[in-house]
């Protein structure tokens, strides 16, 4: 990673965690602070300067570790939390919500996940005794595998999960980077789970992502060791073409995967908060994103009208059951069905 | 030098001292009967405005303010220029640079939260203007924790800049490293040859303005467009560029030659409904599942329409609005017959997309 500077809290400069973090980065300038936040959200920081001035701050998550989850956010039925382990990505995809979401683009690790991890315990055996499934999603703020290979924290979390009975937790990526996870022993209470799009889309709007086989040879590996998978096709961006589209999409991922081997997929149309559309607007004036028609919808975010969403989500839900998914296996996420 | 660059354009200095080469190239003189507490400079034929605002962020605010306030009709670019001081070890005294963001310290510890972009695409650096000189290593290892170069103006500059809804622009020159030399005595000394660099990078990157997006797209004769609509055919031409992987000079020929524009063009009726005509054929090809939509829902609630039903949908189309004026209560009748003979759950199997 090409990080301008690194800024450290000075309370855990000396951590053997910053330590390797640093380390493994070689030679960077590095700056000296109380806290992260005397630096980073001070000031607005432009989101595209992540392309040539970004920098890394590595610090202690304070506050609320684990937070609830939005509505309609994985399967339903179980509560659903989100912890926060880093802030930003180093990808770009064209439609992402942390365009609009920090006021900076800059990678924040946070290294106290023993901490998330007594909360997510305490969630589990505390708050949520008698729940049969409390689901923890990572890669709400930061993609989950993306810098694994600098931070390597997810054998803290396999440790953790391997003692709860009921916690689910969820690694959402759209990294092809498995090296450190796929010798992790598999645990059926770990999931982790693919964002894909279509080739062409993913060429288009997923900037600095790993090519869409090279994701996909990263499910495979990790189905072959036994892990459990999820998939995300989500944001669906809509061609006309959309359904060969995701007809093809999906049979390359049964090419690389078995159906039963996945635990479950979401669909979800691209959505956006209307700051993060003015955002994107900005920030990518020739995205072909801009060719469709988007709206306000029920919850003040802005997205295709409902008929082409339905019709789009029914037409690729029906794609992958023809080709052999199961249906109670597929869920709308973030969607209007009422 | 035959430049886009727009016809008058506001040049902010701190000193005069940055300022001598413009004011002597541009043939730059005082202009009379301003009344303003600092002069205004102008070219003869107004291609420039040239302040000279003093130091510090009240000053620029001040009298970029009144200048915009005064003249501001006619001034669409403000550009500020000036020397800066060095924050980063990577960066070297004698280069100017074109600025990217402008963030700004609120007080010895806090920053001003706004940052202000330039509309200069190809600038890569960023400044922070400093609430005072900055004196120690100290305050220069803070400020370097948010941009490179320090300044004392570009923020305010650009907020008032921003404000009046002005292009903005900003090129410095790096003079010194902040907090470790003594730049005043220099600076004066100096100043000819600063302003030389400051000129000569101006005029470089007056030569290299792009056209303006509304040049590049000429409006099509045959046509009349009102302002709404001259701004939807821009939008929608942009974006039919995006669709066809055209520049937008390549839209209204690819256009004019599809059979219903040739039609169109040829048809005998008056301007504005073919503008009307045009921009909804623009707009079904830009979505066409939309335009089916339309068709199909058309055909649909055709019944109701003729009974004098009107029917309208929120922006997302999942809720429906029927309305009718009844004057009679034959007309109150066939809008009831109307009603209860309408299948709605067809209607609402299009709108979720369930029907063929």
């Amino acid at each position: 990673m090409n990080f301008q500077r690194i800024f450290i809290e000075k309370d855990i400069a000396q951590n053997e965690r910053t330590k390797a973090i640093v380390s493994r980065l070689g030679d960077r300038p590095i700056t000296y602070i109380d806290k992260v936040e005397d630096v980073f959200g001070r000031v607005h920081k432009p989101y595209l300067q992540k392309r040539d001035n970004l920098n890394l701050f590595i610090g202690e998550k304070k506050g609320q570790l684990v937070k609830p989850a939005p509505d309609a956010y994985g399967l339903g039925g179980s509560p659903h939390y989100y912890f926060i382990h880093a802030y930003n990505c180093i990808y770009e995809c064209q439609y992402c919500y942390l365009q609009g979401y920090f006021q900076s683009p800059d990678i924040v690790l946070f290294i106290n996940h023993e901490e998330i991890c007594e909360e997510i315990e305490r969630l589990c055996r505390v708050e949520h005794a008698d729940q049969k499934e409390v689901w923890f999603h990572a890669g709400e703020f930061s993609d989950s595998l993306a810098l694994s290979g600098l931070t390597r924290e997810w054998s803290v979390y396999w440790e953790a999960f391997s003692r709860l009975k009921n916690g689910r937790l969820e690694l959402r990526t759209k990294s092809s980077n498995v090296r450190l996870i796929q010798d992790l022993e598999p645990l059926s209470n770990v999931i982790i789970s693919f964002s894909l799009s279509p080739e062409l889309a993913s060429r288009a709007y997923d900037n600095k992502t790993p090519p869409l086989m090279a994701r996909l040879k990263a499910m495979k590996t990790l189905a072959e060791r036994g892990h459990r998978l999820g998939l995300h096709l989500d944001p669906i961006i809509f061609t006309e073409d959309y359904s060969a589209q995701y007809s093809e999409l999906l049979d390359q991922i049964l090419a690389h995967v078995n159906g039963d081997q996945i635990t479950y997929m979401s669909l979800g149309v691209v959505r956006f908060t209307k700051k993060v559309y003015q955002c994107m607007k900005r920030n990518y004036p020739d995205s072909a994103i801009h060719t469709g028609e988007f709206a306000k919808s029920f919850d003040e975010k802005v997205r295709y009208p409902r008929p082409l969403r339905l019709t789009v989500l029914q037409d690729i839900r029906q794609l992958a059951t023809d080709k052999g998914l199961d249906p109670a296996k597929i869920y709308f996420c973030m969607e209007d069905l009422d | 030098m035959n430049s886009p660059l727009p016809a008058s354009t506001l040049l902010v200095f701190a000193h005069r001292g940055e300022a001598q080469v413009f004011v002597r190239e541009f043939g730059l003189q005082k202009l009379a009967d301003v009344n303003l507490p600092f002069e205004v400079l102008s070219d003869s034929s107004q291609n420039f405005l040239l302040v000279c605002m003093g130091e510090g962020l009240q000053n620029a605010t001040e009298c970029v303010s009144a200048t915009l306030a005064i003249f501001g009709q006619r001034i669409t670019t403000v550009v500020n220029l000036g020397i800066a001081g060095i924050l980063s070890p990577d960066l070297d005294v004698g280069k100017t640079i074109h600025i990217r963001t402008c963030y700004a310290q609120k007080n010895s510890k806090d920053m001003e939260f706004k940052s202000f972009s330039t509309d200069t695409l190809s600038a890569s650096h960023d400044i922070v203007s400093a609430r005072d000189r900055v004196l120690t290593t100290l305050v220069a290892e803070h400020l370097g924790c948010f941009a490179p170069i320090v300044d004392r103006e570009a923020w305010a500059v650009a907020s008032v800049a921003h404000r009046f809804g002005k292009s903005f622009h900003c090129i410095k020159y790096l003079s010194d490293r902040a907090g470790e030399d003594e730049i005043c005595q220099v600076a004066k000394d100096l100043s000819l040859n600063f302003s030389q660099q400051l000129f000569h990078s101006f005029q470089e990157w007056r030569g290299n303005l792009q056209t303006p997006l509304a040049e590049v797209l000429a409006m099509p004769e045959g046509f009349y467009f009102t302002k709404a609509q001259s701004d939807m055919f821009i939008s929608v031409s942009q974006r039919l560029a995006l669709k066809w992987g055209l520049g937008l000079k390549g839209v209204w020929p690819k256009l004019a030659g599809e059979g219903l524009v040739i039609d169109l063009l040829a048809s005998p009726i008056l301007p504005k409904k073919r503008t009307h005509q045009i921009l909804k054929f623009m707009t079904a090809l830009l979505n066409p599942f939309y335009a089916d939509l339309e068709k199909k829902i058309s055909a649909y609630v055709a019944p109701l329409m003729q009974s004098g039903i009107k029917i309208e949908f929120d922006d997302d189309m999942k809720e429906s609005k029927l309305s009718t004026v009844v004057r009679s209560p034959e007309e109150f009748q066939k809008a009831t017959r109307a009603l209860q003979s309408f299948d709605y759950q067809g209607l609402q199997d299009i709108l979720e997309g369930r029907s063929e």
